[in-house]
């Protein structure tokens, strides 16, 4: 008779209505801006996006708006905020205006040659899951907060790594497209993985 | 009209005109009793099975609607099985992904989608804050092998994060068979994670279960709180004069047996739910407009309860 003192206290209850429409607020990407810090570059930002999402890079372009691919393979430039749209970015990555904003260089500094098209970061924010968009800047040649020089280059290969969003960020971001290292440890890809 | 059968919203807007309301039953019950003693025990899985139309889709989300009003921070999830030729590792994670409603095309690698999937039940269950994550798998009988091995690799890893999956197949009753036959091949693997716990999902099978379940269109209110139960709303004078639902019971109860016997229907009596909240919403709907204080009891209630019974056995 447990069944039937479970059904008193159950009671006739009102379905909500079921939408017809299938794509509500509630189909969302999965963002993860808790893994992000205030002041980190569109590339780290998008790189942790893809390892949740796993899309093209044509799907990721389509998806913020991208405009204008630097070449052929269809990459688009991180250094600009222009191109992009910075609402489908706040709200995908769920983050801020600022936040977006932050994650470009030449809104502070709108020199193009003045940043750098390749990868430049601090081996130790690196290690944190940390890139600054202002990393890119020729002009700062050191970490502030850990006084390394900024790299260029796979640590391992050194090969280049295109400061842009291309098919290798989609594929395999955080990773080494060539010589197949992790660019950050274990434990924080096991985090994210 | 004295203002005590003045109703508090027009009849076109209540739930049981417009079929969106939902009413336990005994199995509803032991299906929820059964969540519950997993979700304790830490059972990662368990079968309910049952003859088709016994309504164990309507308490899927039955149960799980009572999930989340009663453990908001749960992440839950349905998927439904369909039946294909050839399994397909894209079309399984695409449907649950669907399920916890992805947004991304499902054209993606194998290995993208099962990662997207494992992220995105992460996530959810992160934001909530409840390592537990429940899935309801509707028509389970169409599940092969190699799929419960798919879906083993998720409960696997999201064990490695420390998630724990509770998956609940819901199905006809191959289900039994098809666990036997895992058991038979020392599948362990995959029983021991998805087919702890069994249950018999039944249609309304005495006159007590007819009562219990009549009883809630006594005692639920719409408005919520409003002091109008179901009962009361169709019918005011006749309730305000002393009328319950739940005391016509047996007399439905007889009816349905009855009309069991007379098709010659092997076996005991079990309505589906569908035919008996049909033949209750019939009777209510009808009786408002009779509606007295001398309104004899549910008289209509049987005759109706017996067509649809009767399309059903013939």
């Amino acid at each position: 008779m447990s069944s039937d003192l479970e059904l008193a206290s159950t009671r006739v209850t009102q379905a909500q209505t079921t939408s017809t429409c299938p794509r509500e607020d509630n189909w969302r990407y999965t963002a993860r801006p808790e893994w992000s810090s205030g002041g980190e570059s569109m590339w780290m930002r998008l790189s942790k996006f893809s390892y949740c999402n796993r899309l093209s890079v044509s799907e990721l372009t389509d998806l913020f708006g991208a405009s204008h691919p630097n070449n052929e393979s269809g990459a688009r430039d991180l250094r600009p905020a222009k191109p992009w749209d910075l609402r489908a970015l706040a709200s995908i990555l769920d983050v801020s205006a600022a936040d977006v904003q932050s994650g470009f260089c030449c809104d502070v500094l709108p020199i193009h040659g003045r940043s750098s098209a390749e990868l430049r970061y601090c081996s130790a924010c690196l290690q944190l899951g940390f890139h600054a968009a202002w990393f890119q800047w020729l002009t700062i040649e050191r970490c502030p907060l850990h006084g390394l020089p900024l790299k260029l280059g796979c640590a391992r290969c050194r090969s280049a790594i295109p400061y842009v969003l291309g098919h290798d960020l989609a594929a395999k971001p955080l990773t080494c497209a060539c010589c197949a290292s992790a660019w950050i440890p274990p434990s924080l890809s096991s985090a994210l993985q | 009209m004295s203002l005590e059968f003045q109703r508090p919203i027009p009849m076109d807007e209540h739930p049981l005109r417009r079929r969106t309301y939902r009413v336990p039953t005994p199995s509803i019950a032991a299906f929820r009793a059964l969540i519950d003693e997993c979700l304790f025990l830490f059972i990662s899985g368990a079968l309910i099975h049952g003859r088709p139309r016994m309504g164990k889709s309507y308490a899927i989300e039955f149960v799980r609607r009572d999930l989340e009003q009663r453990f908001p921070k749960l992440s839950i999830y349905k998927m439904r099985c369909t039946r294909s030729q050839v399994p397909s590792e894209n079309s399984f994670f695409a449907t649950l992904l669907n399920a916890a409603k992805h947004p991304a095309q499902s054209s993606a690698s194998k290995a993208a989608l099962r990662g997207r999937l494992v992220h995105k039940l992460r996530q959810v269950a992160d934001q909530r804050g409840d390592d537990r994550v429940v899935l309801f798998i509707d028509e389970a009988q169409n599940l092969r092998e190699i799929e419960y091995e798919w879906l083993r690799d998720v409960h696997d890893e999201l064990e490695n994060h420390e998630l724990r999956l509770f998956t609940f197949l819901v199905g006809q009753t191959q289900l039994l068979a098809q666990k036997s036959v895992l058991q038979a091949q020392d599948k362990e693997q995959i029983v021991a994670r998805f087919m702890v716990e069994e249950l018999a999902f039944r249609g309304i099978a005495s006159g007590g279960e007819c009562a219990a379940v009549m009883a809630a269109y006594d005692q639920g209110e719409y408005p919520l709180a409003s002091g109008w139960s179901y009962t009361r709303f169709y019918v005011p004078q006749a309730y305000s004069a002393g009328l319950r639902l739940a005391e016509s019971a047996i007399r439905l109860w007889t009816a349905f047996e009855e009309a069991h016997i007379n098709a010659r229907i092997e076996g005991p009596v079990e309505i589906p739910m569908k035919y008996f909240t049909s033949a209750i919403e019939a009777a209510l709907l009808l009786s408002a407009e009779r509606d007295a204080p001398t309104l004899q009891r549910s008289r209509s209630m049987p005759r109706f309860g017996l067509r649809w019974w009767s399309a059903v056995a013939m």
